[in-house]
């Protein structure tokens, strides 16, 4: 039997309390503490005591843009980005934006107004495919659905070209482009502004949100993009995630708080923080 | 075995075991092998997720066969499309990936066309920002302001004409835009991990379900 080697001591070091990896121990307790508090609040939410979500502009948006569309008869588009799945830093607001995605189409089939959904990349194209075809089948509205253009499949940089001219084009009402967008975020957001449409965006890539709120008529500010499944659904276990994401800010902000006081007070905290 | 099974509670226990196997990995002292083991792990999302390449052409070329069996608006493009897309496949199968002539085709045709569409973003952002930067509201003209600041403090010109902006765009940059910065790091993280705690634990149905 082959026998395991440990990594040496000097390569590897042993933290405080010796099974924890060195440096990740406050990082442990803090994700122990949220993931905690998450799972307290759903189970609190099931229980029919819903926390209080603030009120979101945007959601009231979404009917809003559905809407004017149905009433200009010229279709809504849904732009995921690059809608990548096999990226760590990307996969979850792709994932988050498909709660929004079945919202869309659930409007787009009620309000009878066309919805287009352009994506780049197979994962996301069959992950939208269901959940665009359900939302119509739900409506009863099965023959609205256009197996070959509601959800379309564009590989690689052609679906830019090809969401920008058909935007243009199709002088598209109203856009949402909301997930994991990198410089796709300005050429869509700009050229839906050009075409007169209502538009929404959010994205978690930081460095591009400016260009989303600036372009767009409604903003989803980094994290939003995360609640936003909780707004639409009212479901408590996203509610509840969200009301955990809270108990996460506050402790960012005590640790900010406490630390720079301490710090100015003198006290090194800087190696209890990273035992 | 049902549907449900294998569709629905089959995914999320391996999404779980493997998400937690993961998390504990990173944390806890684990052996070399067992480490590895783990970064193989997140690894296969990427094998995994390439495998809807095949899903993807397979979706592409019903799209354009529909079309052109149709003959809907603009199907001769259908026809090159196929085209291109076989003659791609053809030299990738015949002469590997690495081969000159499907090298050839990356370079002389894929970057050039990637190239282009980036080297367009400079236009699409000049033109956002002439729309957005007017002085309508209180909050509009500090942006305006800082914008202004910023450019003349990275343009040559900017910093002969106005040297101060130099230390002012330092400033902008270190403070205000890394505070901002670092808030909204934390906000995302913190919703990453509830999207990630939700999946794993399997609470995350009214997406991930079939």
């Amino acid at each position: 039997m082959q026998s395991v080697k440990y990594a040496s001591p000097s390569k590897y070091q042993f933290g405080r309390l010796g099974l924890i990896v060195s440096g990740r121990i406050v990082g442990l307790l803090s994700l122990v503490l949220i993931i905690a508090m998450m799972l307290w609040y759903m189970e609190k939410g099931k229980r029919g005591k819903l926390p209080r979500l603030r009120k979101l502009a945007v959601i009231d948006a979404f009917p809003e843009v559905v809407g004017r569309a149905t009433e200009m008869g010229r279709p809504v588009y849904y732009l995921l980005g690059e809608g990548r799945m096999d990226r760590p830093m990307d996969m979850p607001a792709t994932v988050a934006s498909f709660a929004p995605l079945q919202y869309v189409a659930e409007l787009c089939a009620k309000y009878d107004a066309k919805l287009h959904v352009p994506t780049e990349l197979a994962v996301a194209y069959d992950i939208s495919y269901e959940l665009v075809r359900s939302a119509y089948l739900k409506a009863g509205k099965i023959d609205k659905f256009d197996p070959t253009y509601t959800v379309l499949y564009v590989g690689g940089y052609g679906q830019t070209y090809y969401v920008l001219n058909s935007m243009w084009r199709e002088r598209v009402a109203g856009t949402f482009i909301i997930g994991s967008l990198y410089h796709q975020a300005i050429l869509f957001a700009e050229v839906g502004a050009r075409a007169g449409a209502l538009q929404i965006g959010g994205t978690d890539t930081t460095h591009n949100i400016p260009f989303l709120v600036s372009a767009c008529d409604y903003g989803i500010i980094g994290e939003e993009i995360y609640a936003l499944s909780a707004y639409l659904s009212k479901d408590p276990i996203p509610t509840g995630q969200l009301a955990g994401q809270d108990i996460g800010k506050i402790l960012a902000v005590i640790l900010i708080l406490g630390g720079t006081l301490l710090l100015l007070a003198g006290f090194d905290i800087r190696r209890l923080l990273t035992m | 075995m049902s549907e449900n099974v294998y569709k629905n509670q089959l995914p999320f226990a391996v999404l779980f075991i493997v998400g937690v196997f993961v998390i504990l990995t990173y944390f806890f002292q684990v052996p070399p092998e067992i480490s590895a083991m783990a970064g193989d792990l997140t690894t296969f999302g990427a094998v995994i997720a390439s495998f809807g390449i095949l899903l993807g052409t397979l979706a592409l070329v019903r799209y354009h066969v529909v079309l052109m069996y149709r003959k809907k608006k603009n199907w001769q493009f259908s026809i090159l499309t196929m085209i291109v897309l076989a003659a791609t496949l053809l030299t990738g199968l015949i002469g590997s990936s690495r081969g000159k002539d499907f090298l050839w085709i990356y370079n002389y045709l894929n970057i050039p066309i990637n190239a282009t569409l980036y080297s367009t973003t400079a236009f699409f952002i000049t033109s956002a920002a002439y729309r957005t930067f007017k002085l309508r509201t209180f909050d509009s003209a500090i942006m305006m302001t800082v914008a202004v600041l910023m450019i003349l403090s990275w343009m040559t010109l900017g910093n002969l004409a106005f040297p101060a902006t130099i230390e002012i765009g330092d400033w902008i940059l270190k403070i205000p835009n890394s505070a901002g910065f670092r808030g909204m790091t934390i906000g995302v993280a913190l919703g990453l991990l509830g999207i990630g705690t939700r999946a794993i634990l399997g609470r995350y149905r009214e997406v991930l379900t079939a």
